[in-house]
């Protein structure tokens, strides 16, 4: 990959008479490479989750659906790491899908910046409304992040017991963020 | 409108290489093409009553942007239409007057049925206007279509006006074969 999003006038100054260097070029093909191959990643569970009762749980990602600069390390990832140079304004989404039950009063999904710690965006997904009814849940943010910013999405369920964050063959149980700009 | 192409496919600048015209004129017509890069933005601005339990969909009445020819009112007045490949963030909204026991939003693409995103809102919050919202990213084909879905079991129930909105952006090439 070319150094990301180079700032053509740190390379060239355009003047009539000046020709530019193929750092200039580079630099070009590097702004649309953020169109051509958008700096994303998408994350997502083929098999369900159990989470403990009243604990924050991370969320393990067991299918990385796409990730196009090594934001994500290893086949099962918990978290995502902003590389060096994709510094900037992301958008991201996160999806539950929790298991039916009408127990307690909780099912919680956030997207949180671990070090330092903040909760960048929390959803309320809120519990069943029949035994055998699940219950969905989404949250979504627009946020700037810095390089080395990891980040995870945790979840937290107070039924009683543990409580199956599933899997659904859809946007269901899955977690996205792509690179908008600096 | 011209189209966006990958400049790699075109030049890979080289030290002492001047890159070839057709390269330039790819230069140009991406920047045109970003800067009006596909976009729709839909809005409901009346009140729309509908049948209590049932799942349906969203029919909009304003068009604020339509940069691709997404939306054809005249075709089907609750549909986005993708016209070409690539990744979308996609932001929806819906506000419901009354809350019955069990109600969901989000959207659909419409031939594979599956949610590109969706959440319930409070069962307990009965008789209360609902309001939700949400973003998703998701990889999109042309030729795929969308809407906005809703449900809700309360009586009576009516969107109120106007917080019913349906945005979406392309913001780059396709990342991957995983659909949405």
């Amino acid at each position: 990959m070319t150094t990301p999003n180079t700032r053509l006038t740190s390379v060239h100054d355009p003047r009539p008479g000046r020709t530019a260097p193929v750092e200039w070029a580079t630099g070009v093909e590097s702004l649309f490479d953020a169109w051509a191959s958008p700096h994303s990643w998408g994350l997502a569970r083929s098999t369900s989750q159990s989470i403990n009762n009243s604990s924050d749980t991370t969320i393990t990602w067991n299918v990385v659906n796409w990730d196009t600069d090594s934001y994500t390390t290893g086949a099962t990832p918990t978290q995502v790491t902003i590389p060096a140079g994709l510094e900037g304004f992301y958008a991201m989404s996160a999806h539950s899908e929790w298991a039916a039950s009408t127990a307690g009063t909780r099912r919680d999904l956030y997207i949180r910046r671990v070090t330092p710690s903040v909760v960048i965006i929390v959803r309320d997904v809120l519990k069943s409304v029949s035994s055998t009814g699940a219950a969905s849940g989404a949250c979504a943010a627009i946020w700037y992040l810095n390089a080395g910013d990891v980040l995870d999405v945790r979840a937290f369920q107070n039924s009683g017991g543990a409580l199956n964050f599933t899997y659904v063959n859809d946007i269901r149980c899955s977690w996205r963020g792509v690179w908008l700009g600096r | 409108m011209t189209d966006f192409v990958d400049l790699n496919t075109i030049h890979v600048p080289t030290a002492n290489t001047r890159p070839p015209a057709a390269w330039g004129a790819q230069v140009n017509d991406n920047f045109a093409f970003v800067e009006d890069r596909p976009f729709v933005h839909l809005q409901r601005t009346g009140d729309f009553s509908f049948t209590a339990a049932v799942e349906r969909s969203l029919p909009f009445q304003v068009v604020h942007a339509d940069t691709y020819g997404m939306y054809d009112a005249s075709t089907a007045d609750d549909i986005v239409n993708i016209r070409r490949d690539g990744l979308y963030l996609i932001s929806w909204s819906v506000n419901i007057n009354q809350n019955g026991n069990r109600t969901y939003a989000g959207v659909k693409e419409v031939a594979s049925n599956k949610w590109l995103s969706v959440q319930q809102q409070d069962p307990n919050a009965t008789n209360a206007p609902v309001a939700m919202s949400n973003q998703t990213i998701v990889n999109l084909n042309s030729g795929d279509s969308m809407y906005v879905r809703f449900y809700q079991d309360g009586t009576a129930p009516i969107f109120n006006a106007p917080i019913n909105h349906l945005s979406v952006l392309w913001v780059g090439e396709k990342v991957s074969a995983v659909f949405p």
